[in-house]
């Protein structure tokens, strides 16, 4: 490939495919079938991840699960796919004025709206509890 | 050196294959197959690649000119050595990408290839911008060094990666059972790109999957399991830099903190590796959850 006319005209191929995938709707959110599906993809977490408490989010689009020991991981969508955090106690997370709560982790973030809200899974004594497992 | 590259001319196929793949799809109503800021990385990391290439080119046909002067034997440009060339070239490529999962130093150049969560055409085009900076060009330096020619070597080497763009599919079952025996096809590499415990580190053939047979590491795509592709610890990232460094920055901050003794153990162990055990390798998930280890 020599001179920038090729590369150039590969560009223009990216941007035409890219807009091609969106015309055709490749831009769903993932939606979990329900908590057995979470659990299934925290148990590919390191170690493993048996959950004892699994809450889906409001629209699906993710979880959230804590094991016997404490452990807390987030299940959040990825493109058309999850990907599965366990707490480190590093994470940032915050209510939003509408009710949802941000998660924001060293190399992930979602947005989540939690039924019963999202202190009964990040107090202080759960941030402690993981931190420590 | 003489040098044809074929790349250039493959690149319209791939193009047309992609919207191909992409319209398919859309009428059977796999969303999940592709996702449009997943395509715009792989496709991005694909331009990028060829920049990348183009900037080593240079460097890469001199080491491989120097070793063949130094080298006594000479095979020439024979029609049967271009055959034999492409076999040869497909098993160094077996033990590069072998090592480009067994190593984590090759495993942070390699691992963007990896990093998309969904397995499409465009995925195939997800390749390295730091394959130079790896030194992986080195499994082709024994290949000018027993006298085949490094033009011919570059050649086949393209041809190689051509072949490889098309077993990125979800779109074809399996082949007659013939060519499932002797060529990689889309079905041995979707099992190279899960992330399910058996399937780890397996599969890694480029043009003839009898590598994998030979030399222990073949897996076939068990039907009725449904495949996770991407990595252990999914990138959760659509920024084309995070995809493109992030084991490196991962990698090299391991070294900085680990204990001397164990700094160059994090270069050249498996990823997944810790001198504290705190970490799974694929070894330890696959026995964890169930399946063969690697011999």
């Amino acid at each position: 490939m020599d001179g920038p006319l090729p590369l150039a005209a590969a560009l223009l191929a990216v941007v035409a495919l890219i807009g091609l995938a969106r015309v055709l709707g490749f831009v769903a959110r993932p939606l979990l079938s329900g908590p057995g599906e979470a659990e299934e993809l925290a148990q590919t977490l390191p170690g493993g991840f048996i959950s004892c408490r699994t809450e889906l989010v409001s629209d699906h689009s993710g979880a959230l699960l804590r094991d016997a020991s404490g452990r807390i991981a987030v299940v959040a969508p990825v493109g058309a796919h999850f990907l599965v955090r366990l707490y480190d106690g590093d994470w940032s997370v915050t209510q939003a004025p509408d009710g949802q709560i941000l998660i924001a982790g060293a190399d992930f973030s979602c947005r989540f709206r939690l039924d019963r809200g999202a202190q009964n899974w990040f107090d202080p004594t759960d941030r402690s509890r993981s931190a420590a497992a | 050196m003489t040098h044809f590259d074929p790349l250039p001319y493959a690149i319209p196929a791939f193009i047309v294959l992609i919207v191909a793949e992409m319209i398919w799809a859309r009428r059977t109503r796999r969303m999940q197959a592709y996702e449009m800021r997943d395509t715009a990385m792989s496709l991005g990391l694909g331009l990028g690649s060829i920049v990348a290439g183009l900037l080593a080119a240079g460097t890469i046909g001199a080491m491989m000119n120097a070793v063949h002067a130094v080298s006594p034997l000479r095979i020439g440009w024979h029609w049967w050595a271009w055959v034999a060339c492409f076999v040869a070239d497909d098993l160094a490529y077996y033990w590069l990408h072998r090592a480009g999962h067994r190593v984590r130093w090759f495993w942070a150049s390699h691992v963007n290839h990896h990093s998309s969560q969904h397995y499409n055409l465009s995925t195939a085009l997800r390749q390295t911008w730091t394959g130079f900076l790896a030194l992986s060009f080195v499994f082709r330096l024994p290949l000018v060094a027993i006298g085949f020619e490094p033009g011919m070597v570059l050649t086949c080497a393209a041809f190689n990666l051509i072949y490889q763009f098309w077993i990125h599919t979800e779109a074809i079952g399996t082949m007659p059972r013939w060519f499932e025996a002797v060529f990689n096809t889309p079905s041995h590499h979707r099992v190279h790109h899960a992330t399910n415990a058996r399937y780890l580190d397996r599969n890694f053939a480029g043009t003839f999957i009898v590598w994998d047979k030979l030399f222990g590491t073949f897996e076939p795509e068990a039907s009725g399991e449904p495949i996770r592709y991407g990595i252990v610890r999914q990138l959760g990232s659509v920024n084309i830099l995070r995809a493109a460094f992030h084991e490196w920055t991962a990698m090299l901050a391991d070294v900085a903190k680990a204990p001397w003794g164990s700094k160059l153990a994090y270069l050249w162990r498996e990823p997944g590796w810790s001198h504290d055990g705190s970490r799974e390798t694929s070894a330890m998930i696959r026995q964890r959850l169930g399946g063969n280890t690697l011999r």
